[in-house]
């Protein structure tokens, strides 16, 4: 076929248009026939045939068939949502899923507040962890303390029982009660770092666990 | 591409492709154009031009080119305000859907805490 051939066989096709339109597509596939080079008679069929293309310029414009053109529609946005695809843009998927409007709409309204809420959250978090490994932290210094502090007491006070009796059954009588409050000390370390941080890690680790379980269904 | 390119998609991208020339272009580099971002058949984009020729985002005028005259597609100011608007669309729509692909942290977060109410 060649291009005159393609040109009034498709005109025909169109011969119940008003005649503006008409021209309008004719000099359309004209031109994209001479850009494109599909001068030579093989090519000019990947245009598709004349009846094709003649149903693709009506496909998009519904008033074209009318007698006269109508008036010039407002441009609206959901003009366009209601014709959904372009024939021939893509030959998808016919069963399209669309969230409910409601949804929609609470997604968007819910969106900062869920922002902010995280945002909270993440610095709960965060605080918590910090107070918990300070804890521990302070339970371990305050074990290292008193029992230096109960040694050096102890030594100082068997050192000078004997020129300052008092004084040195005082310091001995510290050093013992330091001891003993570093033994304390020693029970709440154990407790903070072999048992209470642990659990909080594992808890921690169970809930980001289950979080991307939950995810990933 | 899989995913459909609605009637209000294609719009956009041949408005932003009209748009890119001043002096406007001509259909088959439109198609071109186009055809490089999405999977279109070659008779398929006139529709469109039609379309938004009707809708006075795009005029048409004609000039000389290689002994002949070529007709080209310009975009008009309604047209430039309506690829505005699509592209403020574009921007919002697919920041939202970026969130949710890359699973964002703080949104995270929160289905953590939600989650932390049921132990």
């Amino acid at each position: 076929m060649t291009k005159e051939e393609f040109l009034s066989k498709l005109e025909a096709q169109l011969s119940d248009m008003p005649e503006k339109d008409r021209e309008d597509a004719l000099k359309y596939y004209a031109d994209y026939i001479d850009d494109a080079g599909l001068d030579e008679e093989s090519s000019i069929s990947e245009l598709g045939s004349p009846e094709s293309v003649a149903a693709t310029i009506r496909s998009e414009s519904g008033d074209a068939i009318e007698p006269k053109p109508l008036e010039n529609p407002p441009v609206d946005a959901n003009a366009y949502a209601q014709s959904d695809s372009v024939p021939g843009a893509e030959a998808g998927n016919p069963s399209k899923k669309r969230m409910p409007a409601w949804a929609i709409v609470l997604i968007t309204v819910l969106s900062p507040v869920m922002l902010a809420l995280g945002i909270v959250a993440l610095v709960l978090l965060f605080v918590l962890i910090v107070l918990v490994i300070t804890l521990c932290l302070l339970s371990v210094v305050l074990f290292t303390a008193l029992l230096i502090a109960g040694i050096v007491a102890l030594v100082t006070g068997v050192s000078m029982i004997v020129s300052f009796p008092a004084a040195g059954l005082l310091s001995v009588g510290s050093g013992f009660v330091c001891l003993a409050l570093s033994a304390l000390a020693l029970i709440l370390t154990v407790l903070a770092c072999g048992r209470f941080l642990p659990g909080f890690f594992k808890l921690l680790f169970l809930w980001t666990k289950k979080n991307k379980t939950a995810e990933e269904v | 591409m899989i995913f459909n390119t609605g009637a209000a998609l294609l719009d956009a991208i041949v408005l932003a492709v009209v748009n890119k020339d001043p002096e406007g272009t001509y259909g088959y580099r439109i198609t071109q154009d186009v055809r490089a971002i999405i999977e279109l058949s070659e008779s398929t984009l006139y529709p469109v031009l039609r379309r938004l020729m009707k809708d006075e985002c795009l005029v048409v005028y004609d000039r000389e080119f290689s002994g002949r005259n070529r007709r080209y597609y310009k975009i008009t100011e309604k047209g430039r305000a309506q690829l505005n608007m699509y592209v403020g669309e574009w921007f919002t729509y697919s920041k939202k859907l970026n969130r949710i692909f890359t699973g964002d942290s703080l949104v995270y977060t929160f289905k953590g805490e939600e989650e932390k109410t049921y132990d």
